[in-house]
């Protein structure tokens, strides 16, 4: 061989194109309008950067799409995408997740490009890429995966079982330089979600190891010195409050006697931020709007063109929150936000604490100190106190928010403090 | 503040408004006197009233009363009742009428009045203070025994700013003498009980008291004995009122209560935006429109696969066109072929029956031909030719000999003729000639006169034309003269013939004898010639006869004639000849555009194929015309589908380009997203209100099972004391219901009690409470509407000993039409205030 063989690949995974904002309390037309527009943006980054370096392929791990069916428009921008892949010869291979399974995406979703590739659902399948994408090309690498025929991947089969090096070969018959496996999986993480324990991985005899479902970058390096990751390339674009800091996807570089190198490049088009405040020495609103705006000055947008939106929570110890009422946390947020061309705070949340020496109360022995009994004996009755607000949501016909229980101690905090608030409060 | 509802939990800070400094309270608070009167110490009591309108009363003034036990003596009807509905009335609005209860409206106007209230002088010591004291001072730096006010720094203890504010007022009531420093009065001139904006000042003077309190522990009578309504709950948020924070517990709790039924709240008001209720309302109504986009969604998706189809139908409807197109084109062809074909085979039709007729006329022709000129003998031409060279050899036989014969005959004849002649001359001769000379000399003198006469002409034009000097005539006169002179010349001559003739006569028998022999010669050879010429005649003939023509010819020339004629029908006939070969040449021609029509028939036949063999001209003409014209239906149905098919495409396509830029649907599912959001942050909102009810609720509840026996166990005692020992117990069941122990231990339920034993038991309870919770309700006095009428003389004794004992720290008024029940009471307390109505 006159060079060393050399492939390049962009590897992204959870698009959820077409799947809604979450967690998101206040908009403006223009941030509503940015988050429309925003997976589809990230998307279209993503291919411009697969065109202006000339990747060799495109892998999406899973979730390209959602339960919530895309839009027209969202649609014809992915196919355009892969249209222009086409015309430049750099194929697709996609696997189906759990939001997208097969089912759905044969029904739904007509043909695509000829570039592209679906991993087949029943079966582990794998596709020979050839430099140019021509007929005729060398062959570079081989990609083995795996779909997800429904919505749950069948617990009495993993999804990893034969897409290993010898596997690829014998179903193939080419030898490669590189193989690359492209499964969407909750590895050990999650064992209700297409569980695959990593040394099965490890021991696969692939170079790379392209995986989707977990929306954070993450990268597993294989032990022993051996030149093989576990790559979560993250979604391009985080979809929920929580799903902070800059989101993107991997371009990877196999060549042969050197090691994988793998580039991280930002793809959002918005960037969440969650930004603790303490305000605890402010006396008034004002003091309080001024300590947001410093703190919302710090943040870091980071390179690249997007917006940054920021959940603040204020926390501290202050008497102030009588006054952190929706209204006033709202003038202020609008506050704020005309002030700010760069960073928009979608919402100011009251985390505070009243200003209390409970030890005192406590000795004092007055009503206040019963307060503080019944609360501490709410802490140690969590799980029935949890049944009994579900029952009484029941009653009055509704439902606690999902993954209540986790927020249980949060809650009795805040019951807590909102008595002490009332008590305290100016009698009306 | 004064504008909203009870419950309302906004501030009133429209804009970001600094949370106010200790000094700003307080004085802010002069305006709203929001716990200017609780917890701060100042206690009031009721001095006077003043009906403007109220049942029986009209601009009545009442009082005054003393800070402690008063009595109010009237008959029946003297309006005990009415006074004592018309203080509830002005604290709390007016009752509300109906079948079974009366609203103390009259026809007098609309029900009004006014409650006086005056500072108490001595607060907690028995009731000394006489009627018009002024309490000015009395409040510095009194404690009134409520906890510390020091309950996050925002109560104000501002008092004295707030009496000095106020400033005097004049009390207006009969028998106000003094000023009344810091005199609080309440009116109330509502119509018809509604409810009004009550004034801060009375909101602060009821502070802790609510109507239902009011009614079930302060407006007493015997009808409200008999029961203590939600016992313990009462006693719990009487109780709990005397708590130490600044607002209390149950006060608090209510707050709470309201919040959880704010959280259900149906109001569109802006403040309830965030109700569950609303935001599932808007929930709802986006996720219609939500349904609606996603409806579209999946249209548009099926409109994908639709126009696929389309675009394969139109494909294929492109080539059923062009097949049609071709289909038509190849019949239109064979239309044209086939008039094409119709016109070359009328042609040919008629073509074959010109030849036809010509070769009739030509057969016709050549039989007439050959009938009128069968009669003669053919030849062949060659004999023709000899036979010519035959006949002319024989005329010209023929012709020497007829010469010849002509000759001689003509030889004979001369001959005979001048031998006839000659002896006729010379019969003639000697007649003739005498007469000769004189004819000779006439002929000779005619001349010469005529000579002379040219001569005279010729002479005078000569002369003529000399004297007229022309030339021409001149020229003419010598012509003539010329003429003249030959003429004469002429005469001359012609004299000198007639001279040479000699005699002849014997010359002219001679000649006799010559012509004699010449005439016999030439008979002779005439004879001859005959005979040569009929030889001649006769071989002619017999050649004729050797001919054949014998009986046609009778002679050479006929004989030629009829070659002639042969030669001529030989001719005629090679003409004829030469007509049947370019007549057949035509009919060759012609077969052969036969053929090729017949071919061209296959064809036609062929490339139609509907066309029957045995299908005539018109025929095809008309199934062709038929299947062009279907075919030209067809075509223009696919055409019609094709344009429909374009049509529908366009459709699509703009509908796609639309769709392509249209956020709608995404912007409604972010819509949904940020109410489901909102929703959450409600519930976990009201979790947090349910967990803090339960927690104050918690608290409450062993706050006054703390304090509570506290209660229970005075009543207790008063019940002792009243029933003198009879019952000692009051307790709550297991079940939380009041029953009171017999000394003998003895539980009894209420219900089971005499009804004098149960008046006192629940009195008994009013009494304790209003002792314990000694705070509460501290302004507002305590009415007792002639309670002591269903007690024995020993149990009124008992009742009247506690109530002046409990007036030691209220003021209570009893209201009574009994005179021994003032007299008892008057015993059991010296300093009442008696008001008689």
């Amino acid at each position: 061989m006159a060079t060393d063989a050399k492939v390049t690949f962009i590897h992204a995974a959870d698009l959820h194109i077409g799947a809604p904002f979450t967690g998101i309390r206040h908009t403006t037309p223009e941030l509503a309008h940015s988050l429309v527009a925003a997976i589809t943006q990230s998307y279209n980054r993503l291919i411009d950067t697969a065109l202006r370096r000339q990747v060799d392929f495109v892998v999406f791990a899973g979730d390209v799409f959602d339960r919530a069916r895309p839009t027209y428009a969202d649609f014809s921008s992915f196919y355009n995408g892969l249209n222009k892949l086409q015309t430049a010869h750099i194929p697709v291979y996609i696997c189906n997740g759990n939001h997208d399974p097969w089912s759905t995406w044969s029904k739904d979703y007509g043909e695509l490009p000829d570039n592209t590739h679906i991993f087949s659902a029943e079966h582990p399948e794998f596709f020979v890429y050839r430099k140019g994408n021509s007929p005729d090309g060398t062959p570079l690498a081989t990609l083995g995966g795996r779909s997800f025929l429904n919505e749950t991947f069948p617990k009495n089969d993993c999804i990893a079982n034969g897409i290993t090096k010898f596997d690829a070969q014998r179903a193939t018959r080419i030898a490669t330089p590189f193989y690359v496996g492209v499964i969407h999986t909750g590895l050990d993480f999650d064992h209700n979600q297409a569980y695959v324990p990593r040394q099965k991985l490890f021991s696969s005899g692939m170079n790379y190891w392209a995986l989707g479902h977990i929306h954070k970058r993450m990268v597993i390096n294989a032990p022993n010195g051996q030149n093989m990751q576990l790559v979560y390339s993250g979604c391009i674009q985080g979809r929920d409050v929580k799903e902070i800091g800059p989101r993107g996807c991997e371009l990877i570089t196999l060549e042969q006697g050197k090691r994988n190198k793998l580039e991280f490049i930002p793809l959002s088009s918005i960037i969440w931020e969650q930004c603790n405040v303490d305000i605890s020495e402010c006396s008034t609103l004002d003091q309080v709007t001024s300590k947001i705006r410093h703190a919302l000055q710090r943040i870091d947008a980071g390179p690249g063109e997007h917006k940054v939106v920021v959940r603040v929570a204020l926390v501290g110890r202050t008497n102030l929150n009588t006054l952190f009422s929706n209204e006033n946390l709202n003038a202020i947020r609008h506050n704020i936000n005309e002030h700010h061309a760069i960073v928009f705070c979608d919402s100011i949340i009251d985390c505070t604490r009243g200003i209390r020496d409970d030890a005192t109360i406590k000795r004092e022995g007055l009503f206040a100190s019963l307060v503080l009994e019944g609360a501490s004996w709410q802490k140690d009755h969590s799980n029935e106190l949890f049944e009994s607000l579900e029952r009484e949501f029941a009653q009055r016909g509704e439902q606690l928010p999902r993954e209540f229980s986790d927020q249980m101690q949060s809650v009795e905090q805040d019951a807590l403090e909102l008595v002490f608030r009332e008590l305290g409060g100016e009698k009306k | 503040m004064n504008n909203l509802p009870k419950h309302a939990r906004e501030t009133q800070t429209p804009s970001l408004v600094a949370p106010p400094t200790r000094q700003e309270i307080v004085l802010r608070h002069n305006d709203l006197s929001k716990g200017a009167v609780q917890g701060a110490g100042q206690r009031y009591y009721l001095r006077a009233l003043h009906i403007d309108n109220f049942g029986v009363f009209h601009q009545k003034d009442i009082g005054p009363f003393g800070p402690g036990l008063n009595v109010v003596y009237g008959r029946n009807e003297a309006g005990k009742t009415t006074i004592r509905q018309f203080i509830g009335g002005v604290l709390f609005g007016w009752p509300q009428g109906g079948s079974r209860t009366n609203s103390y409206s009259n026809t007098s106007g609309d029900r009004a009045g006014t409650l006086n209230f005056s500072p108490r002088a001595d607060v907690g010591g028995a009731g000394a203070s006489r009627a018009g004291t002024v309490t000015g001072d009395a409040d510095t730096g009194t404690d009134t025994g409520s906890a510390g006010v020091d309950s996050a720094g925002s109560q104000p203890n501002s008092v004295n700013a707030a009496s000095a504010q106020r400033g005097a007022y004049s009390a207006g009531t009969n028998g106000a003498r003094t000023s009344y420093g810091s005199e609080i009065r309440i009116t109330r001139t509502s119509k018809r009980g509604q409810p009004e904006e009550d004034s801060a000042e009375h909101s602060s003077l009821l502070a802790d008291i609510d109507k239902t309190t009011y009614a079930n522990v302060f407006s007493l009578d015997t009808d409200e004995l008999m029961d203590l309504k939600a016992g313990d709950k009462l006693t719990s948020r009487f109780l709990s009122a005397s708590a130490d924070t600044a607002v209390s517990p149950s006060q608090a709790k209510q707050n709470i209560e309201n919040q959880i039924k704010d959280c259900f709240s149906r109001s569109q008001a802006e403040s309830y935006k965030r109700s569950i209720p609303n935001l599932k309302a808007q929930l709802s109504q986006v996720q219609s429109k939500l349904e609606e986009a996603e409806e579209q969604r999946h249209r548009l998706f099926d409109d994908r696969e639709t126009y696929k189809n389309l675009s394969r139908e139109e494909r294929t409807l492109n080539e059923r066109i062009a097949r049609l197109q071709s289909l038509e084109k190849q019949l239109s062809n064979c239309e044209t072929n086939l008039v094409h074909w119709k016109n070359e085979h009328k042609k040919l039709t008629e073509d074959v029956r010109d030849l036809d007729e010509q070769k009739d006329d030509l057969t016709r022709e050549e039989r007439t031909f050959e009938s009128s000129h069968d009669a003669y003998p053919d030849k062949k031409d060659s004999d023709i030719m000899h036979m010519r060279k035959d006949i002319q050899a024989l005329r010209k036989k023929l012709t020497r000999s007829e010469d010849a014969l002509q000759d001689a005959k003509t030889h004979r004849e001369d001959s005979y003729v001048r031998l006839q002649t000659l002896k006729n001359k010379m019969a003639k001769e000697q007649t003739d000639s005498v007469s000769t000379r004189t004819t000779r000399a006439a002929r000779r003198a005619l001349p010469s006169v005529l000579t002379l006469i040219l001569l005279a002409i010729g002479a005078l034009t000569f002369s003529f034309g000399r004297i007229q000097s022309s030339i021409s005539i001149t020229g003419l006169g010598m012509v003539i003269l010329a003429l003249a002179f030959v003429g004469m010349l002429a005469i001359v001559v012609a004299g000198r013939r007639q001279i040479k003739q000699p005699s002849h006569l014997l010359v002219l028998e001679n000649q006799l004898e010559s012509d004699q022999t010449t005439f016999d010669r030439d008979d002779a050879l005439f004879n001859i010639k005959q005979k040569d010429y009929s030889a001649c005649e006769k071989e002619i003939a017999t050649w004729i006869q050797n001919a054949g023509f014998g009986e046609y010819a009778r002679n050479l020339d006929e004989a030629e004639d009829i070659l002639d004629s042969l030669e001529e029908i030989h001719k005629t006939q090679r003409l004829f000849h030469q007509r049947w070969l370019s007549l057949n040449a035509q009919d060759v021609q012609l077969r052969k555009r036969e053929r090729n029509l017949a071919e061209e028939h296959q064809d036609i036949l062929r490339t139609f194929e509907d066309a029957d063999i045995n299908d005539s001209a018109s025929d095809l003409e008309q199934k062709l015309e038929n299947a062009l014209s279907r075919v030209a239906e067809e075509l223009k149905l696919a055409r019609d589908e094709q344009t429909q098919n374009l049509r529908h495409l366009g459709q699509l396509n703009e509908r796609f380009s639309r769709a392509a830029n249209d956020n709608e649907l995404s912007e409604l599912r972010l819509q949904v997203e940020k109410l489901h959001t909102k929703l959450d942050d409600a519930h976990k909102h009201l979790a947090v209100l349910l967990l803090a009810r339960d927690l104050i609720s918690g608290a409450l509840h062993r706050w006054e099972s703390q304090s509570s026996p506290d209660v229970y166990g005075r009543a207790g005692h008063i019940l002792e004391a009243m029933t003198s020992g009879a019952w000692d117990h009051v307790q709550l069941d297991s079940a939380g219901k009041i029953q009171a122990v017999s000394f003998s231990g003895n539980t009894m339920k209420p219900v089971k009690m005499s009804l004098g034993t149960r008046q006192q038991l629940y009195l008994s309870l009013r009494l304790a409470l209003l002792q314990t919770a000694s705070d509460v309700g501290k302004n507002v006095p305590v009415l007792c509407d002639d309670i002591l009428v269903n007690f024995d003389e020993a149990r009124r004794e008992g009742a009247a000993k506690a109530i002046a004992s409990l007036a030691a720290q209220r003021q209570i008024i009893v209201f009574t039409c009994h005179q021994d029940v003032v007299s008892l009471l008057k015993d059991v307390c010296p300093n009442i205030t008696e008001i008689s109505l």
